[in-house]
């Protein structure tokens, strides 16, 4: 294990001049994927259609990718990269990782080659989730990262089954016959745990150390490995200038998307995120940030917190309740073996 | 190791449009060498068409990876490589089991980035080929000639479903991106599978090929097949097969599958059409290049039977397919009793429709029946296309458009004489409607 | 299309044939909302037509944009961009660094900017031949919305160089917008306010700064050689400069005169950009030394708020127009 700061001297393969918003949590987790696979292995990356995508893979800038400067003749370096449909991503993945491995048998390439796929949650959890589950299954050597920004970015910001209840997005908008989002989301960790991943996680760049550790443990996962990136998104969260990973962290601890990492044989753990409800920040403070659910909180001009609407008090409990549950359900996935 | 394959010339970096180049990073040879020879003679076997495709994707070193889904008629192409490579001890051959199609078609995008000098084949048929729509054009448009989807006929429309043969499929997927190459008997289909990706491969083509033949009617139907050795067929495929001047994605430094802006993206359109155009350069070339190694015709544009050297004839037929074959074991017969001068085309590639060679071929045609076999709500594929190919023909040939065989449905003898008989009465000045189907000696 | 027509006089163009807007911004600045909301004051009128679209591609927050507006009296037939406006509106002045926003337009044009530049100014700067509207927008925005938003202003901006148009129907037609929008009404308030401080900040005035040559429309000059496939090199091709995407009037400072730097490297691990200048420390690791700005920074502010020794900070910055114009 390499510590956090020689990660941070390293070379990222995922470079400035993307399209992406300003202060987009994607960046910042690609950023930090980007450095912990600059690790002397070649490395194939796969894209999903997503923002990610389309804001980094646009001909003829295909700016934000490969590793920059170092000489083209240091394969250690090289970096290639493929995008093809929504869902594609771990399929892709998994060929490039059987063709290294059929060619490394016929001793036809003898430097390691790691490969690593990218999705968002709308192309991992709703159109790829059949994708996703099968490359697991056949326990494919890659690791898949998937940014859950709750949403289709892509599109315009509608729902995914990975969006929070309550949530306002362009598909579920809140009306008066509606409070935003209906749903509860997809328990897409255990699907992934069951499926048969070598590992699971669940966490941000807000918790540095720990995802440069949970990425850099799932690039030596021998099976297929999961790490699911918590991503608030700017524009679709609605949330000001640089509060991206204050949001990831206190969304974490809150209990919305609490920091979790599971190694199949080892057994799991959920990290910086209290059991007990009343241990951990106010769900309404981490509401309140973002504009997604402003019809649940407002600020209260005399203590300066945030507090539920006048009368949107059971949705808000409600909201507290599943985010118990959400937490519970971590810890009970934790012992799994 | 003899011939260049892998000793590929050293590039310097930058070499291509596409990116870094490592000419070396991958020792291509070391794939030839783990080849193990299925055969070391020429042999005759017995064999269906599956069984046919398999084998030739068996015999090229460059398959060792083998991606697939089963759908009738297909299911057996698939069952026939896994059962070989099952009892190949020590063999590094492998089979890859995919969840769905569309699957299996990403699946081959992932596999003939990642190295772009080995072939990856598929079998599907149908809606298996309908569900892997959202990629194959992803691949018709991805310059990866290394990918090798063999489509056995079968019809598309469920409501009802049908898993007998005719090429709805194929013809549905005209604007895929793919070099669309029809087959009829084992043999052929055999020597096309083997011709295919020194096709697509061609650095001027860069395109991949969807060979194909009719589900059941030649998929499940066992006749004679020569089997070349794998030392021949070697020889004749690195004859054509370059090392690919691009990248992949284990050998290079590149991207795959940008987006684009319609600032460009239609550029891009117009080189993908001029490189399938390319196609009718080179195929025929590659078939007299088989031929001479094999002693059998190659890859043609089309079959024949009946033309006089001047081309000169009453009736000719159009048509694609094992039917065509029926037709041709009467149609002396039919000639002489009609006292008319009978012939007829099977066309082998439908997509880039060789436009310029039939026309070539039918212009002293007085009648042209197009026997169309796919469900079209016009006067049929193959109709537009022979009647495109014709038009600007001073005197234009008189087209019939007839169909027959939907869904795999028997084409008789006496459906093929009623059809013939429906020709030679537009010749002869009777009105006959824009199409008509046939079938069981009647017209429907 | 009549090459010799008189663009001078808005309202007749629409009367005579057709008006044809183009409008240059960023994404998320409010381009969008400003054409809307002009095509529904248009439309007020039962006699105009209007045809209003943007052009984003996949732009995000910060990209440029452009946005096209036809008016007219009869109804609108042409589906193909508008090249030669002769109402030419610039949103954002950081877009003007990658796009001309006066191509193509017809001397005698109009141009309405967002800018606190006076119109003199702007004509000058910009080599414009026509009548120049400014409005200081985003200083309005800051006052009113209590954010550097200008698009409110500058549809009051253009409205006026259209003319015709009464106070009480430009401020009712925009806050309808909103409303269907379901802006809370605290904000139409605010919107309110900040359309009719606007329609007292409009300046104008009628130049002959450009020369025909100076916006010329580049000609296609066909697709060049594309790579198969679209299959694009990677290596040393970051030639998007995202620092265009910050907002304007602002940069980021990095300053550590006391060397306080502790070398924890949150603000390298949480820059989206992967920017932060450092170099490796003997005692701390490493060593923040600064940030790449001028090229990528999009102004995000993560540094700033991850920073345990408050070491980034975004201060005031004017854009010198020498700079802005050297290539």
């Amino acid at each position: 294990m390499s510590g956090y700061k020689d990660i941070a001297l390293r070379e990222s393969s995922f470079r400035p001049g993307s399209t992406l918003c300003p202060g987009c949590m994607e960046s910042i987790a690609l950023q930090n994927v980007g450095r912990v696979s600059d690790n002397g292995r070649k490395t194939i990356f796969s894209i999903g259609t997503s923002c990610a995508e389309v804001s980094s893979l646009a001909f003829p800038n295909v700016v934000a990718w490969g590793r920059g400067d170092a000489s083209p003749d240091d394969f250690a370096k090289s970096f290639s990269i493929i995008h093809n449909v929504f869902e594609s991503a771990p399929t892709l993945a998994e060929a490039a990782r059987d063709v290294s491995d059929i060619l490394a048998d016929h001793g036809a390439i003898d430097r390691p080659i790691q490969v690593i796929a990218a999705s968002g949650d709308g192309g991992a959890l709703a159109i790829g989730l059949r994708s996703l589950l099968h490359t697991i299954y056949r326990q494919s050597r890659i690791t898949m990262v998937v940014l859950v920004n709750e949403i289709f970015a892509n599109t315009g910001f509608q729902y995914s089954p990975a969006t929070t209840p309550f949530a306002e997005t362009s598909t579920t908008p809140v009306g008066e016959a509606q409070a935003g989002n209906p749903r509860l989301p997809l328990d897409y960790i255990h699907l992934c745990i069951a499926a048969g991943a070598g590992m699971v996680a669940q966490v941000s760049p807000a918790h540095g150390k720990l995802f440069v550790k949970t990425i850099e443990k799932a690039l030596a996962c021998d099976t297929t490995a999961v790490v699911f990136v918590p991503a608030p998104c700017i524009s679709g969260w609605k949330f000001d200038d640089g509060e991206t990973v204050h949001l990831a962290e206190l969304g974490a601890q809150c209990g919305a998307y609490p920091a979790f990492v599971w190694e199949r044989g080892k057994g799991g753990a959920v990290k910086d995120c209290a059991r007990e409800a009343d241990d951990r920040p106010r769900l309404e403070e981490f509401l309140g940030l973002q504009r997604r659910f402003h019809h649940l909180v407002q600020k209260d001009p005399a203590s300066g917190q945030f507090v539920a609407r006048p009368g949107r008090e059971p949705d808000v409990e409600r909201m507290r309740s599943w985010t118990q549950s959400n937490v519970e359900r971590l810890f009970r996935l934790a012992e799994l073996p | 190791m003899k011939e260049p394959i892998a000793t590929a010339a050293p590039m310097p970096h930058h070499a291509t449009p596409s990116g870094d180049l490592y000419p070396d990073a991958v020792r291509l040879e070391r794939v030839r060498e783990a080849h193990r020879a299925l055969y070391t003679e020429r042999e005759t076997i017995t064999a269906d068409g599956n069984a046919a495709a398999a084998l030739a994707t068996l015999q090229m070193w460059r398959c060792v990876l083998y991606a697939g889904f089963p759908i009738t008629p297909s299911t057996k192409w698939m069952e026939t490589v896994a059962a070989h490579i099952a009892k190949q001890v020590g063999g590094k051959k492998r089979v890859k089991l995919m969840e769905a199609e569309h699957a299996v078609a990403d699946y081959l995008v992932g596999a003939a980035a990642a190295c772009r000098d080995l072939v990856f084949p598929t079998a599907t048929s149908s809606v298996g080929l309908d569900h892997m729509t959202e990629t194959t054009r992803s691949l018709g448009a991805s310059g990866l000639g290394n990918v090798l989807l063999i489509d056995v006929y079968r019809a598309t429309a469920n409501f009802p479903l049908c898993i007998e043969g005719d090429p709805s499929d194929t013809l549905a997927h005209r604007d895929d991106g793919f070099i669309q190459i029809a087959c009829r008997g084992k043999q052929q289909i055999y020597d096309t599978v083997l011709q295919a990706p020194c096709l697509g491969m061609h650095h001027d083509v860069l395109t991949p090929t969807m060979p194909g033949y009719y589900g059941i009617k030649d998929s499940h139907r066992n006749a004679r097949l020569i089997v070349e050795p794998d030392a021949e067929v070697h020889a004749f495929q690195d004859r054509w097969i370059q090392p690919c001047p691009l990248p992949g994605l284990v050998n290079g430094d590149t991207a795959f599958g940008t987006c684009v802006t319609s600032r460009h993206f239609q550029g891009f359109k117009v080189s993908q059409k001029r490189r399938m155009e390319r196609v009718l350069h080179w195929l025929p070339q590659i078939g007299a290049d088989f031929e001479r190694q094999f002693g059998r015709p190659g890859l043609a544009f089309f079959d024949t039977t009946g033309f006089p050297d001047d081309g000169a004839v009453d009736l000719a037929i159009v048509t694609m397919g094992p039917d065509f074959g029926t037709f041709e074991a009467m149609r002396e017969q039919y000639a002489a009793k009609s006292g008319l001068r009978v012939a007829g085309v099977a066309m082998r590639l439908l997509t880039p429709f060789p436009r310029d060679a039939v026309r070539k071929r039918l212009e002293r045609a007085k009648a042209v029946v197009v026997v169309n076999q796919a469900h079209h709500h016009g006067r049929g594929h193959l109709t537009l296309d022979v009647a495109d190919a014709l038009a600007d023909l001073a005197v234009m040939p008189r087209i019939i458009s007839v169909f027959a065989g939907l869904g795999g449905a028997d084409v008789s003898q006496a459906t093929w004489e009623r059809m013939l008989d429906h020709g030679r009465a537009a010749l002869g000045g009777t009105t006959v409607p824009p199409w008509a189907i046939f079938h069981e000696g009647r017209q429907l | 299309m009549e090459t010799h027509q008189d663009v001078s006089d808005l309202r007749a163009l629409i009367e005579a044939s057709v008006l044809e807007v183009r409008g240059d911004g960023k994404a998320g600045g409010g381009l969008v909302l400003a054409f809307q909301s002009l095509a529904n004051l248009m439309l007020r009128d039962p006699e105009t037509h209007v045809q209003e679209w943007p052009f984003f591609s996949s732009a995000r927050r910060g990209a440029n944009i452009r946005s096209f507006l036809r008016i007219s009296g009869r109804p609108i037939q042409a589906a193909c961009e508008v090249t030669s406006p002769a109402l030419s509106v610039l949103m954002d002045e950081g877009a003007a660094r990658s796009v001309d926003f006066a191509e193509g337009v017809p001397p005698g044009g109009t141009f309405v900017l967002n800018t606190r530049h006076s119109p003199e100014e702007c004509a000058r700067h910009y080599h414009l031949s026509g009548r120049v509207v400014t409005i200081p927008g985003d200083d309005i925005g800051t006052k009113h919305l209590k954010h550097p938003i200008g698009n409110v202003s500058l549809y009051v901006a253009v409205t006026h160089a259209i003319g015709g148009f009464g106070i009480e129907e430009i401020v009712d037609s925009f806050l309808e917008t909103l409303k269907k929008r379901r802006i809370p009404a605290a904000i139409l308030e605010r919107n309110r306010a900040a359309l009719l401080a606007s329609a007292e900040a409009v300046r104008e005035g009628t130049y002959h700064e450009g020369a025909p040559e100076d916006h010329p429309v580049a000609p296609w000059t066909g697709y060049g050689t594309l790579p198969v496939g679209a299959q694009t090199p990677l290596r040393l091709s970051q030639s998007n400069r995202t620092a265009g995407y910050a907002p304007s009037g602002v940069r980021l400072r990095f300053e550590d005169p006391t060397t306080a730097c502790t070398g924890c490297a949150h603000c390298i691990t949480n820059c989206p950009e992967g920017i932060i200048r450092f170099a490796p420390d003997a005692e701390r690791g490493l060593l923040v030394h600064g940030v790449d700005v001028s090229t990528f920074c999009k102004l995000c502010g993560e540094c700033i708020a991850v920073c345990p020794e408050h070491l980034f900070q975004e201060v005031p910055f004017e854009d010198r127009w020498e700079e802005v114009l050297a290539p």
